[in-house]
């Protein structure tokens, strides 16, 4: 268990990987296939309000945690 | 990735400090901008596994965040690069500190509030189940 988080996290250095390995085949045919849709955003948003999260974000980014 | 586990309802101070690696193009280097690696991080800890052979969605929603990320960056900075974004040397601790309260830390904060807008909802089940 003490494991688990650490790996979870560490997915995106995966993610990562594919994205900036130019040249593999799979991956790059992976990546085309994606859809990336710009409205999500504002789609999503709408949905379920991030206003509060956002501004302490902001706050965490100025001033830290505490 | 404090905001992120906020959001999915679950506080983990251990994974609150690993993510102090991130700010400044990890490790303070000037590298992959560490709002894009903790937006992928989020990712990972909502869809992540230990399990090799199950990390296909969060594979795909990891591209879909990169994509977001490096089309919002594109135009104005064109990379995706700390040092190219904030414009500073993070290891410099004069040039860091000038960095404080200026445009450009205004300007990574602006990014980080779109990227959140554009992360959190991914978050969702709801928004990402196909």
């Amino acid at each position: 268990m003490l494991v688990a988080p650490g790996s979870l996290v560490s997915d995106f250095l995966i993610g990562q990987a594919v994205v900036e390995s130019a040249g593999c085949g799979v991956c790059t045919s992976n990546y085309s296939a994606l859809s990336f849709h710009k409205g999500d955003t504002m789609m999503n948003e709408a949905e379920r309000d991030l206003t509060g999260y956002i501004e302490r974000a902001k706050k965490y980014f100025y001033d830290g945690y505490t | 990735m404090q905001v992120a586990q906020e959001y999915l309802g679950e506080v983990d101070a251990r994974i609150t400090r690993m993510a102090t690696a991130l700010p400044g193009g990890l490790g303070l280097r000037g590298g992959t901008c560490g709002i894009l690696l903790a937006g992928l991080a989020a990712v990972g800890l909502k869809y992540g596994s230990t399990e090799r052979r199950e990390r296909k969605r969060c594979g795909e929603l990891e591209l879909r965040v990169h994509d977001f990320f490096e089309e919002l960056t594109r135009k104005e900075f064109g990379t995706i690069n700390c040092r190219d974004i904030s414009g500073c040397d993070f290891t410099n601790p004069e040039k860091a500190k000038a960095f404080i309260g200026s445009k450009a830390q205004d300007r990574c904060a602006l990014l980080l509030a779109d990227t959140l807008r554009f992360v959190l909802p991914l978050l969702d089940d709801s928004q990402t189940a196909k």
